[in-house]
């Protein structure tokens, strides 16, 4: 590695970051194969600074977010928990079940998700009324399309639960963030407005990505260097990302998640075919 | 100390560590950059970590039971599932 390379991860994790601040995802499945195309890096080396990554994406993302009212701690903690849950069984589906019948059900599941995205781009959330009193897990922020406080409501909390559990179970499956199924379902089915959604995705990944980032680091599956330019390049995204997607429209980050759900599932659909 | 100042203040503190010793490593050579790396590794992976732990000081200001339960077992989980794997 030399100076070329550090330009060329630290402009990798900036990317990384500008995802991770407009739709609240790590950017880990982008990043980690990167990493292994460009520079030969091993899987495990990869996806050790890939968790550094995430860990940066969330902690400067959340710098950015949390003062705006858009992280819902409450609502986070409680899928946290459900995601855990899913994770820890991971072990298990990945026994009876075969990676190749994952990847399908998962490209499925993204393609349909994004295409009833892209059917509801105009689907409003959020409580016109700075008055009214939100639910149990319902929030109130500064919406910086209307440029005013805005009220919302959770609904459907099993149903929050229960994608993440499964996103949880999953991530590990196939080496993705479980924030891909949350953001969408969150915003689609549970009354989370999108910048919420994505902004407590964000403050999320950096938990889950700590979970695992100790082992990989204390066995010396972290290249420092890399994770150093990476890290650096994500400050920088993140900050820029946070700035751009304050300033544009909501519909645009619904239409953007949508395209990556779709970018996703194609590429689950390849590893599908390759696998099978 | 709120949240954002904390947060704010670890993910500096990390990144300034990580720049140095990657500025120093392209410099003066791998042997002088490792320790400020580690450093800065180590700082990042306690951003999370802290995050966590004003989050439940906020859920104990606001008397909020039930957020404190939730905080409580995202913690526990996370504890024991890292310290199961790295005792492996």
């Amino acid at each position: 590695m030399d100076a070329a390379h550090v330009i060329v991860v630290i402009v990798l994790g900036f990317a990384a970051g500008t995802i991770g601040a407009l739709l609240g995802l790590g950017g880990g499945i982008f990043l980690v194969p990167a990493l292994t195309w460009i520079f030969g890096l091993p899987v495990r080396q990869a996806a050790g600074v890939g968790l550094m990554t995430v860990i940066a994406t969330s902690g400067a993302v959340s710098s950015e977010t949390v003062r705006h009212g858009f992280v819902n701690t409450r609502l986070g903690m409680l899928l946290l928990v459900g995601s855990s849950i899913g994770g820890l069984s991971g072990g298990i589906t990945a026994q009876y079940v075969s990676e190749g019948a994952v990847a399908l059900v998962f490209a499925i599941t993204t393609a349909a998700i994004a295409a009833v995205g892209l059917l509801h781009l105009d689907h409003v959330n959020v409580v016109d009324d700075a008055s009214a009193v939100p639910n149990a897990y319902g929030g109130r922020f500064f919406d910086p399309d209307r440029g005013r406080d805005v009220v919302y409501h959770v609904v459907r909390l099993p149903l929050a639960l229960a994608v993440s559990v499964v996103a949880g179970n999953v991530s590990g499956l196939l080496g993705l963030g479980g924030g891909l199924l949350q953001v969408p379902a969150l915003n689609l089915w549970c009354g989370v407005p999108i910048r919420v959604a994505t902004a407590t995705s964000a403050f999320l990944i950096g938990l889950t990505a700590v979970a695992s980032a100790p082992i990989y680091f204390a066995h010396g599956n972290v290249d420092a260097h890399f994770a150093a330019a990476a890290v650096i390049g994500v400050l920088g995204g993140a900050r820029w990302g946070a700035r751009f997607g304050a300033a544009r429209p909501k519909r645009d980050l619904k239409l953007l998640l949508a395209v990556v759900l779709s970018f996703v599932s194609l590429l689950m659909f390849v590893r599908w075919w390759r696998v099978s | 100390m709120s949240f954002d100042t904390v947060n704010r203040a670890a993910v500096i503190t990390s990144t300034a560590l990580l720049a140095a010793g990657l500025g120093l490593w392209l410099g003066r050579g791998p042997v002088e950059s490792q320790g400020l790396l580690d450093a800065g590794l180590i700082a990042l992976m306690m951003t999370p970590v802290l995050r966590l732990v004003t989050t439940l000081a906020a859920d104990v200001r606001r008397r909020d039971a039930v957020a404190v339960a939730t905080t409580l077992a995202v913690a526990t989980i996370l504890g024991v599932g890292l310290a199961l794997a790295l005792g492996r």
